[in-house]
């Protein structure tokens, strides 16, 4: 406790004692009696309640640490959420895709087939004799294998 | 008053359900469920029953050819094992019913693809248990669940299911807003469907397919099968000529193709005023002169048939394991029938002599004879040796190559010139033509094109050559070779016996009725075809 002390307050002790003055008059009297000068902590305190000036080396070097402090702790975060999802993600409970899934598989026989039937309209194309008759419409060469049979009827 | 109410009303219900089973049982019903945009769909009516029959061989066969391979089989099963039924238990299960296929291509967007099902709802519902899919959000009514093992969105409505892929699932949203719903923007307002549903054609296969660019334009086909044959009705509709053949004008009698449907292994008939297309070409190119019959000149009839047929190589005395393709040309002519034997001897002894100056040894050409050296009603032979010699060690097919030909009377009034490669074909051919116990009732119409073939004997006969790809090519051809003849070895393997006829009501449209009559697929016990 800090007692601040007013120049003009001093009050002799024991002084004025009677017994229409109040009990506790004694004991501050008392205290009184004893009391030192109180040491000075204005500079500390009014520093830290922020009305004192600082250093800006000091100022930018605390800034620093503060920023490095939260960047550090959102890696932290950041890395163990991360972590825990990809735990999580491999684990049985989730459910994954299969390495080969059913449009995966359609998609890919869809597609051998189109090449099958490509390949049989081009090998047709390319054992009929070469004739002056074309179709109908105009065409671009590679266009004329998806045609290739019609053309014979 | 009342009872008048009652009447109507009951007549009502009756109409109103008579047009629901109508439309119910249209084979292009379910495009009125599906987009404008869709490219191709396939629909089949109770699919489990047609998998154990042997129409379901040939199309499973021609469905793994074409989209459901290897892959697809390999993870239905897995599928099917998690589900713990076996793959066929699985797809009676889900598409027992009806079983349709949609999809839609788009420049520059993935495929996308829709199933639609009508499932066993008490065994449906066993299986989803085991399952275990994700419920989502329900959508227009279906409930929506997904599988994520297998990447699919499954919609539910009672008995109906609707599957997509879940990371492309326009088509299914597309569906499930036309499902129960009239709407104006749906595929069945296409004009080849239409033209199906005019002609009020029922069955139970339907497919559609949209053609792109250079010629679009839809083909449709209606199949129903009774009793081991495949019926087809098969129709197309493009914004330009698909053919680049004329249009025939006229009516004709295409009744000789049923006098060989089961010698030969493949024929077809058409008619004279069709322009011969490539082919008049390619015979001039390769015979050096114009083939009698391919130009409606002289004494030619209405029509012209082109019979292949083959011979055993292991039974000629320099044995090959190869059969031999023999091709026989018959031409009806009208007219006096000596003036067109001679002519026919003139033309074909023209294009002899044109063969022969191909001969190394110009001097061994020396082969053509006079012409009244010929008998009436004769037939006449020329060796071609002298060509096909040299050829024959490497390509066996070219040795039994020889010109036969004759001009033939077959009774009633008709005479026909017959040209073949093979002296034995000729003969076959004559025979036949002139048998009065293998006339049948006259068979006319329009027609484009008639047609028949035996599947067995042309499969064994494809198959031999889809052994010897190197007969023909090499490298990369030569396996393209054995693919597509191996591929239609299996096609034609299943089918006893094939007919099409073929017409064009319009230049930009086409018309074609197929029937297949079908091997009986060997049965353990199972159910039968009938």
């Amino acid at each position: 406790m800090i007692w601040w002390r007013r120049q003009h307050d001093d009050v002799p002790p024991h002084a004025g004692r009677d017994e229409s003055s109040n009990p506790f008059d004694e004991v501050l009297s008392d205290d009184r009696a004893t009391t030192r000068p109180a040491r000075d902590l204005t500079p500390a305190i009014m520093g830290q309640l922020g009305y004192m000036r600082c250093n800006d080396a000091v100022v930018r070097r605390n800034r620093h640490r503060r920023v490095m402090n939260r960047a550090a702790l959102l890696a932290v975060v950041a890395l163990t959420g991360s972590l825990s999802l990809r735990m999580y993600l491999s684990s049985d409970s989730v459910r994954q895709p299969d390495a080969v899934t059913l449009p995966g598989a359609i998609d890919r026989d869809l597609e051998q087939g189109e090449d099958r039937m490509q390949r049989a309209l081009k090998f047709i194309r390319t054992i009929t004799p070469a004739t002056d008759q074309g179709p109908t419409f105009e065409v671009d060469d590679e266009e004329l294998v998806a045609i290739g049979p019609m053309r014979w009827i | 008053m009342r009872l008048y109410g009652l009447i109507i009303l009951l007549i009502t219900f009756a109409v109103t359900g008579v047009r629901h089973v109508c439309a119910s049982t249209t084979p292009f019903a379910v495009a009125e469920t599906l987009p404008p945009d869709v490219t191709s769909f396939v629909h089949v009516s109770h699919p489990s029953e047609l998998r154990r029959t042997s129409s379901g061989t040939l199309l499973q066969q021609f469905g793994r050819f074409t989209m459901f391979g290897d892959e697809f089989d390999a993870v239905w099963s897995q599928l099917a094992a998690r589900a713990g039924v076996s793959s066929e238990e699985l797809f009676d299960i889900c598409f027992g019913s009806s079983f349709t296929m949609a999809m839609r291509d788009t420049a520059g967007a993935d495929r996308e693809w829709v199933v639609i099902g009508r499932a066993n709802g008490d065994r449906l519902d066993d299986i989803l248990k085991r399952l275990r899919p994700e419920a989502h959000l329900p959508r227009f009514g279906f409930a929506l669940m997904h599988l994520p093992e297998s990447a699919i969105i499954v919609a539910r409505d009672g008995d109906r299911i609707v599957a997509a892929p879940r990371a492309r699932s326009n088509l299914l949203n597309d569906t499930l807003r036309r499902m129960d719903r009239s709407h104006d923007e749906v595929l069945a307002r296409d004009s080849v469907m239409t033209a199906f549903a005019d002609d009020r054609e029922e069955g139970r296969i339907a497919a559609w397919i949209r053609t792109a660019a250079p010629n679009p334009g839809a083909i449709g086909v209606v199949a129903s099968i009774e009793n081991q044959t495949l019926t087809a009705h098969v129709r197309g509709a493009f914004a330009a000529a698909p053919f680049t053949r004329t249009r025939t004008e006229r009516s004709w009698d295409a009744s000789m193709v049923g006098r060989f449907e089961h010698d030969a292994l493949f024929i077809m008939m058409e008619p004279t005023d069709v322009d011969g297309g490539p082919m008049p070409g390619i015979l001039r190119s390769v015979f050096g002169e114009p083939w009698p019959g391919m130009s409606q000149t002289g004494p030619v009839g209405d029509s012209r048939m082109f019979i292949l047929s083959d011979t055993e190589g292991r039974l000629r005395d320099d044995p090959v394991d190869l059969r031999l393709p023999t091709l026989t040309m018959v031409v009806p002519t009208t007219g006096n029938p000596r003036r067109s034997e001679h002519l026919l001897d003139r033309k074909m002894l023209r294009i002899t002599d044109a063969l022969l100056e191909q001969a190394r040894n110009p001097d061994e050409k020396a082969r053509i004879v006079a012409t009244e050296t010929f008998h009436p009603n004769e037939a006449r032979h020329i060796d071609l040796d002298l060509l096909t010699a040299p050829l024959a060690r490497s390509m066996p097919l070219f040795s039994e190559l020889s010109m036969n030909w004759q001009s033939i009377a077959m009774g009633n009034g008709q005479s026909a010139w017959v040209m073949a490669t093979h002296p034995l074909a000729l003969e076959s051919t004559c025979d036949a033509l002139c048998s009065p116990d293998r006339w049948a009732g006259p068979m006319i119409g329009a027609w484009q094109n008639v047609g028949t073939f035996n599947g067995v004997r042309l499969s064994r006969h494809l198959r031999s050559y889809a052994d010897r790809p190197d007969l023909l090519a090499d490298g990369e051809d030569a396996e393209a070779f054995r693919e597509v003849l191996g591929l239609c070895a299996d096609l034609t393997s299943c089918i006893d016996l094939g007919r099409w006829r073929l017409t064009r009501p319009e230049d930009t449209t086409f018309v074609m009725d197929v029937e297949l009559q079908l091997i009986k697929a060997p049965s353990a016990g199972a159910a039968s075809d009938d």
